[in-house]
């Protein structure tokens, strides 16, 4: 029960001097809104919010999608042919480490009719790398002995897949899916601030982004709020998945 | 008759010798062990022999195929998302053999190991005795001739080793397979082996070949560990080591 208790009186201790400290200082709201106009923020706005995080939960999670099937077959292809593994693995470190903002103004022209798609991709893209690289590190780990059983008994490719190296590699899977789930609204957001679109298809990236520029500063904390719950969640989905499917490792 | 020849054989990895020049015979239903220093490739000729590697120089004979060949690891090594009836019944599905004969052939292993009651338990919820015989249940499931052991009872602790190593005695004799053993332990060797091979530091070689079944009584029972032969062969053979 302290594990709770402890953090959450220290939230109400810094809630209390921070709105101490507006009213005792006089701070404007643009500059630092009262926690409680962020509060009242929230509900005023609560449908927009509603709204826009059903959008960027959307596209968070149409992306981790993408990126289990694609990482997974990549890694898949890259583990049975060494040869595939050499010529392209300098290409997957290159595009990793290329910062993901900077392929957004090329996606916005090649997907101008679709902003959810540009998003999608560069949300994805974001989030394929753990896949593949926490599968290729299970594929490795799988137990050298387990292995000999099955060449020993012959076993097919397939077999040796979808028996073996599969389920070996579910315990890295699962811990790349969650690195995975936390880079794909990173990159969701991210790509909204450049590439996000107002009207019904808005995220919550773009109401921050728009509550800034009006100076809506109790508006951009509560979006902030909004984003944070987000990841919370986000987070507790795919700590229970890996929680469930490891039940018996 | 020879079931296994091994002639002049070597294994070299990136140019380092870890096997040299081994040269010896192994007779069907003969329980041989080799002993040896850490390090010193006892493993390495036990994945040569199996055919899963190849010598570097030499010869190999194997008559038994490798579906008649099973393995059991100093770990368990069983599959956590199975339980244990699907480890046991891995081989055999590996094999292709039918559901009915799969039925009936862990059945038996499940009552033969004890393990009946466990048989819908997953490894995590099993001590090491019993992930230890589900290992065994599994390396026997498909009937082998050839059964391969590396360390299998290093794991377990004393009274279990016996136990375990009393079980694969009677099996080994019942259905009289051909069975080599990898150890480091000498009483475990004497006990369980009909000859040994004693082998020396990297590069390996044989130094010494002690026929234990000249020597022992025909039927060994738990209590010959307790017998003074038994005790001297082990001194000797930690003398040579």
């Amino acid at each position: 029960m302290t594990k709770f208790i402890y953090p959450i009186l220290f939230a109400i201790v810094v809630l209390f001097l921070w709105q101490f400290f507006c009213i005792a200082f006089n701070i404007p709201a643009y500059l630092l809104p009262k926690p409680t106009e962020i509060i009242l923020s929230l509900f005023k706005y609560k449908i927009e919010f509603l709204r826009a995080s059903m959008v960027t939960f959307s596209v968070t999670l149409v992306a981790i999608m993408i990126s289990v099937i694609a990482g997974s077959c990549i890694s898949i292809l890259i583990f049975f042919n060494k040869f595939l593994e050499k010529a392209i693995s300098p290409y997957l470190i290159i595009i990793q480490i290329m910062p993901i903002i900077s392929i957004i103004p090329l996606l916005i022209i090649w997907f101008k009719s679709n902003i959810f798609v540009t998003l999608i991709i560069c949300a994805s893209i974001c989030s394929v790398f753990p896949i593949i690289s926490a599968m290729s590190t299970g594929f490795k780990n799988t137990d050298k002995s387990l292995l000999m059983i099955f060449d020993i008994h012959q076993a097919s490719k397939m077999q040796k897949l979808f028996r073996l190296y599969l389920p070996s590699s579910l315990p890295f899977f699962l811990n790349g899916l969650q690195i995975s789930s936390a880079l794909a609204l990173i990159g969701s957001v991210s790509a909204e601030f450049i590439a996000g679109t107002g009207g019904r298809n808005s995220g919550v990236a773009y109401l921050l982004l728009m509550a800034g520029y009006n100076l809506q500063t109790d508006k951009l904390f509560a979006s902030l709020f909004v984003i944070t719950i987000l990841g919370l969640v986000i987070h507790f989905i795919f700590r229970f998945i890996k929680r469930w499917a490891l039940r018996n490792y | 008759m020879n079931a296994i020849k091994l002639e002049n054989v070597s294994k070299d990895f990136e140019g380092l010798s870890v096997l040299a020049n081994l040269t010896l015979e192994i007779n069907a239903g003969e329980f041989i062990g080799f002993l040896g220093p850490s390090g010193c490739g006892k493993s390495t000729l036990l994945s040569l022999i199996s055919g899963l590697s190849t010598p570097s120089q030499g010869q190999i004979t194997n008559t038994f195929s490798k579906k008649n060949t099973s393995f059991v690891f100093q770990e368990a090594s069983l599959m956590p998302w199975q339980t244990v009836e699907k480890n046991i019944s891995l081989p055999l599905e590996l094999l292709g053999k039918n559901k009915q004969e799969i039925t009936i052939e862990v059945a038996k292993k499940l009552t033969m190991f004890h393990l009946e009651n466990y048989a819908n338990y997953y490894p995590r919820q099993l001590s090491g005795g019993m992930k230890m015989r589900t290992s065994l249940a599994r390396a026997l499931v498909s009937n082998p001739q050839l059964l391969l052991m590396d360390e299998p009872f290093a794991s377990l602790d004393e009274l279990l080793r016996e136990k375990c190593a009393n079980e694969v005695l009677e099996i080994s004799k019942h259905q009289n397979l051909t069975s080599i053993l990898v150890t480091h332990s000498i009483p475990e060797a004497v006990y369980l082996c009909d000859k040994i091979y004693v082998l020396s530091h990297k590069p390996s070689k044989i130094i010494e070949v002690i026929e234990l079944k000249k020597e022992l009584p025909q039927e060994k029972t738990p209590a010959f560990r307790g017998m003074k032969k038994f005790n001297t062969l082990c001194e000797n053979i930690r003398a040579i080591l």
